[in-house]
């Protein structure tokens, strides 16, 4: 009698811990299956993230031997993504995105607008999700899991397969997939570029104080920004696999030169502007520049007694950019060199 | 400084920091000597590798609160970029002063036309090569955690048909560097880094004066607006 009660107990417990084993297996079954997601799927959510999250954090940015930090707050109200983003160190000064309007506030609260028609949909171009051309050019996985900033995230790593571009490992949350961390290395794995969120908080209210409504009278100058594109008759004799011309130049214009025109190559992760010019008194002496990951070379162009200089810049290797600007031509002038 | 502030700059340069480490960083990042010991950790580290040494990375910092104090006509207590070298030469191992910090003290932000072209290189140390992947030109650069090496890569050093990057090439790297992180603001979409790019730039674009210096500047070059010709004739 007493042993049978003992036995049904048994019974009981093991039936129980049957339970609560299938219980756990069925708990743990989606992050398994989180973690082992197509990566394709991690960067969808993460272009999706970035635009439909709400969020508030601060990172860190660091290239080159110089960091800094920032603090952003993002989210989507009646449709409009609202974003800041303000600079903890040096100069106060922030950015403020509202919709399409992107606005830098200076002090003095000195308000300039950095681009005009910003794209609804800046990830129109970029990442799409749609890694099948980045999958070209990049050996793309899941890359396992940690936990920063108190979110549990993946990493996923994305690795150059040639020597003209940088490899990037991105961490994402694993809810939302927010970008969390972001590291670009160079060919031996030194890191050329980070960003990473120390505190990140996503979803819930975000207090209004975060935000900031822009008024267009406040704007200090507002420049009639036009697009000025490199003539078709400019083309590249060498692209890296992988780079087509990206749909948007930026607008911000007062800062360039009259007569200069660029024009932007990506590979769906990276990209680099294209710029060209006639020469003038202080134009740009031949030769190569690089600040972390960002690397900028000019070299000048004679065609038909007039002197051009080819610069371009973008986060590729200093052989790339300098490759690209050396083979830039004219195709109905032939290049003198 | 602590050691164990150390030992997290040094994790943090190996991409060993946590996330502890990372924000005791933080919070002493306006702590020069902090910065100081970050940069020279990272020369270190970039001398170890043959490729990046070949990049020697030069800290601008020191000549342009320099350049700063000459433009505003703040002599008094900063030693003009070509003294700075000289005494640098001349007394080995006498570190160049300090002036990291001191941009801050001027109010460059509402005034001349440096802000302009120095405000960049105010937060992130540009470094130009020449075409034969020498280290050249920035004649107002102090190398300034090595100071047994001060002014060994100063172009005035460098012999040679150096190439002088000046103020004016400075400014326009700048603008360069500006218009880029816009395009990639634009069509990147895969983060908030173009942003974070174009707000560590500091306040490069907005300077009326200097924008219309830059301006009259181009249109009394004088030159034919032959990019437009070429527009046109490619219709």
């Amino acid at each position: 009698m007493l042993t049978r009660i003992y036995d049904r107990e048994i019974q009981q417990s093991m039936i129980r811990l049957m339970f609560s084993v299938m219980l756990l297996w069925v708990i743990s079954v989606p992050s398994h299956a989180m973690g082992s997601q197509d990566p394709a799927d991690w960067l969808a959510m993460m272009v999706e993230a970035r635009k439909n999250e709400s969020y508030t954090g601060t990172f860190v940015y660091s290239r080159g031997d110089e960091m800094s930090s920032m603090r952003v707050a993002h989210r989507l109200k009646n449709g409009l993504e609202q974003e800041r983003l303000v600079a903890l160190d040096g100069e106060p000064r922030e950015i403020v995105r509202n919709g399409e309007h992107v606005v830098c506030i200076f002090p003095g609260n000195e308000q300039v607008e950095l681009e005009q028609a910003l794209p609804s949909s800046p990830f129109a171009a970029g990442i799409t999700g749609d890694i099948a051309p980045l999958a070209s050019v990049y050996s793309i996985s899941v890359a396992g899991a940690e936990r920063l900033a108190g979110h549990e995230v993946v990493k996923v790593a994305l690795m150059a397969k040639d020597a003209f571009r940088y490899s990037y490992l991105l961490w994402l949350e694993k809810r939302t997939g927010l970008l969390v961390k972001s590291m670009l290395t160079g060919k031996k794995g030194e890191v050329l570029e980070r960003f990473q969120f120390t505190e990140l908080s996503i979803g819930g209210d975000i207090s209004e104080k975060e935000f900031i409504e822009l008024k267009p009278g406040e704007l200090t100058r507002h420049q009639e920004a036009v697009e000025k594109p490199i003539p078709h008759a400019w083309e590249p004799g060498w692209l890296p696999d992988g780079f087509s011309p990206a749909p948007y130049v930026s607008k911000t214009n007062h800062i360039m030169p009259e007569k200069s025109r660029s024009r932007v190559y990506t590979d769906g992760l990276t990209l680099f502007s294209v710029f060209v010019e006639p020469m003038a008194d202080a134009g740009m002496p031949e030769g190569a520049s690089k600040m972390g990951a960002t690397s900028a070379y000019s070299r000048y162009l004679d065609i038909e007694n007039e002197r051009y200089v080819v610069t371009v810049v973008g986060e590729v290797p200093i052989e790339t950019v300098k490759k690209v600007a050396d083979n830039m031509h004219m195709k109905s002038l032939k290049s003198s060199s | 400084m602590n050691e164990r502030t150390k030992e997290s700059l040094s994790a943090l340069l190996d991409n060993e920091a946590d996330d502890l480490e990372l924000r005791r960083i933080l919070a002493q990042a306006h702590d020069d000597e902090v910065m100081e010991v970050w940069c020279r950790y990272h020369q270190i580290r970039a001398g170890m590798s043959e490729e990046e040494s070949a990049w020697a990375h030069i800290d601008l910092r020191e000549g342009i609160a320099s350049r700063l104090d000459e433009e505003l006509g703040i002599a008094d207590g900063a030693t003009p970029e070509s003294e700075a070298v000289e005494s640098a030469n001349q007394a080995n191992g006498e570190e160049p002063v300090k002036s990291a910090a001191t941009s801050s003290r001027f109010p460059w932000w509402g005034g001349a036309a440096i802000a302009a072209s120095v405000a960049f290189a105010v937060v992130f140390s540009v470094q130009t090569i020449d075409l034969q992947g020498n280290t050249v030109q920035q004649p107002q650069i102090v190398e300034q955690s090595t100071p047994q090496n001060a002014g060994t890569e100063v172009a005035s050093s460098a012999g040679g048909d150096v190439v002088e990057f000046s103020e004016e090439h400075e400014q326009r790297l700048n603008a360069y560097l500006m218009k880029h992180a816009g395009n990639a603001a634009l069509n990147g979409g895969r983060s908030i880094v173009p942003y974070a790019r174009l707000t560590s730039y500091e306040p490069v674009l907005e300077n009326p004066e200097a924008v219309a210096a830059d301006k009259s500047e181009v249109d009394s070059s004088g030159d034919a607006s032959v990019t437009e010709e070429v527009s046109t004739g490619d219709k």
